[in-house]
């Protein structure tokens, strides 16, 4: 008896988390190594042809091109993964007494987890995504047509969700994640950078499960997530801003224009999505 | 929740506390005194019920429960948000008996593996013609005050304008801090509008 019961664990979603925490791990190790190996091999040969440089024309010109190599594979390193959007433009932010923050608050206390500010925006699609940086308040981006257009028991359905991905932690993971990914973009070979992108993705998209599981336990409904999925999922216009496109990667739904069941998707397939509510909706007795 | 259970999304379903409720009798003393409030009687217990079988066998046992025995009367009403509450009516009013009644549904369902869809309890007071509600939030342990203000006028559709009377929340929370333990995140005080008994 008791909520261990019905509250308990999927141990297939769990043991699917494992395999790509694992995965991403292999990753990081394999562009650590690729850029050991990388960086070997550049610093040999550039100490060689310094050394070559200094012995024909004088030392001042390559401390000179040494020193100006360094700082520029400095700048490039250091340089700043942006997950999401500093400023998302035209957002508006909702007073406390609105309708729909009304519904956040009363799933945040239902779930015990503290209240993200809440905002509308513009987007060509139903969706809502977290957005979270230094210096700024969590804030859940709800778009007009997911506020106006979906049923209410939709619409919470989309918020429960993205306030799991809030509670989880998933724009702090997101935002390492993507850098590994970056680094190994800018840095590793190509074929390592491919399994460190499609593992990266894996990991994401596992967190997405997590989050319709999470949310669809919280409201009882898990009909209602799997209507929301389906109502958000109509093909829109593809979202043209990268800070945006990266945004939604934690989003409710991916941002439109790719296919889905790519080993780089961020989201899992709408299938594989309704497979898992399918799953809360049998532990809830439906 | 764990480093490692956040990363695996195992999020721990937040546990109900139910014990503190047994502090409204003491701060209705309090209340009685200072603000010449008293308890309405009524009292009510919202929660999310979910979809399915389980749920609808528990939400009838609940009601058989307290349909019983001494026969405290039980109403069920759903409000907007989709939350469904029951109501617990005394008269005359007891609030010792209420509390008692609104601790065995919370016990009921919790004892049944669906604490986790509690959302607050209510119990109201009112001075004649000022009427507000405590809410429990069973996740938090802790009491807030909710505080409809008396309708002036309406507003441009013809309803009745819904504002919070804030200074008798506030004033209530700085009367009430030594017999309940209060919300301290007013970002936490959901409104509770056509609450039962508001």
């Amino acid at each position: 008896m008791g909520m261990q019961s019905r509250y308990g664990d999927d141990r297939a979603l769990t043991r699917a988390t494992r395999v790509a925490v694992l995965r991403v791990g292999f990753a990081v190790l394999a562009t650590v190594g690729a850029i050991f190996v990388s960086y070997a091999v550049l610093v040999g040969i550039k100490g060689a042809v310094g050394l070559h440089a200094a012995w024909e024309w004088g030392h001042w010109w390559a401390v000179g091109a040494l020193v100006l190599v360094g700082l520029l594979a400095a700048v490039t390193a250091f340089r700043r993964v942006r997950v999401v959007a500093r400023r998302v433009h035209g957002a508006e932010l909702l007073p406390d007494d609105s309708r729909f923050v009304q519904m956040l608050t009363r799933l945040c206390s239902l779930g015990d987890v503290p209240r993200p500010r809440l905002a509308l925006i513009d987007l060509p699609m139903r969706n809502a995504f977290v957005s979270e940086g230094p210096g700024q308040p969590v804030t859940i981006y709800l778009s007009r047509h997911a506020a106006y257009e979906l049923p209410d028991d939709q619409l919470e359905a989309v918020l429960a969700h993205e306030l799991f991905h809030v509670a989880h932690g998933d724009t702090a993971l997101l935002r390492v994640l993507e850098r590994i990914a970056d680094t190994a973009d800018r840095k590793a070979p190509a074929f390592v950078s491919v399994y460190v992108l499609r593992s990266v993705r894996s990991l994401l998209r596992q967190r997405e499960h997590a989050a319709d599981r999470a949310a669809a336990l919280l409201t009882g409904r898990p009909s209602s997530m799997a209507a929301a999925i389906e109502a958000c999922s109509v093909p829109t216009a593809p979202i043209r801003s990268e800070d945006l496109r990266r945004a939604i990667a934690v989003g409710f739904v991916p941002p439109g224009d790719r296919g889905f069941g790519r080993p780089d998707d961020t989201h899992p397939t709408i299938d594989a999505r309704l497979e898992v509510l399918a799953r809360v909706a049998t532990t809830l007795g439906t | 929740m764990g480093l490692f259970d956040s990363i695996l999304g195992r999020s721990k379903p937040a546990r109900p506390d139910l014990d503190q409720l047994f502090g409204l009798p003491s701060a209705a003393i309090t209340l009685e005194a200072s603000l010449g409030f008293r308890s309405t009687g009524t009292g009510s217990v919202a929660f999310r019920a979910p979809e399915g079988r389980a749920f609808a066998d528990v939400q009838a046992d609940v009601q058989a429960l307290l349909d019983a025995g001494s026969g405290p009367k039980v109403d069920v009403q759903v409000d907007s948000f989709g939350y469904t509450w029951l109501v617990c009516r005394t008269d005359p009013p007891d609030l010792s008996a209420l509390v008692t009644d609104l601790h065995a549904v919370n016990t009921t369902l919790e004892d049944s593996g669906f604490g986790t869809t509690l959302l607050c309890s209510l119990a109201t007071f009112t001075d004649g013609t000022r009427t507000f509600g405590l809410v429990y939030l069973f996740k938090r342990g802790t009491f807030y005050p909710f505080a409809p203000a008396v309708a002036t006028g309406t507003t441009i559709d013809g309803a009745a304008p819904q504002r919070r009377d804030n200074l008798l929340e506030i004033q209530l929370r700085d009367l009430l801090g030594d017999d309940l333990r209060l919300e301290p995140e007013i970002s936490r005080w959901f409104a509770v509008w056509g609450a039962p008994g508001l």
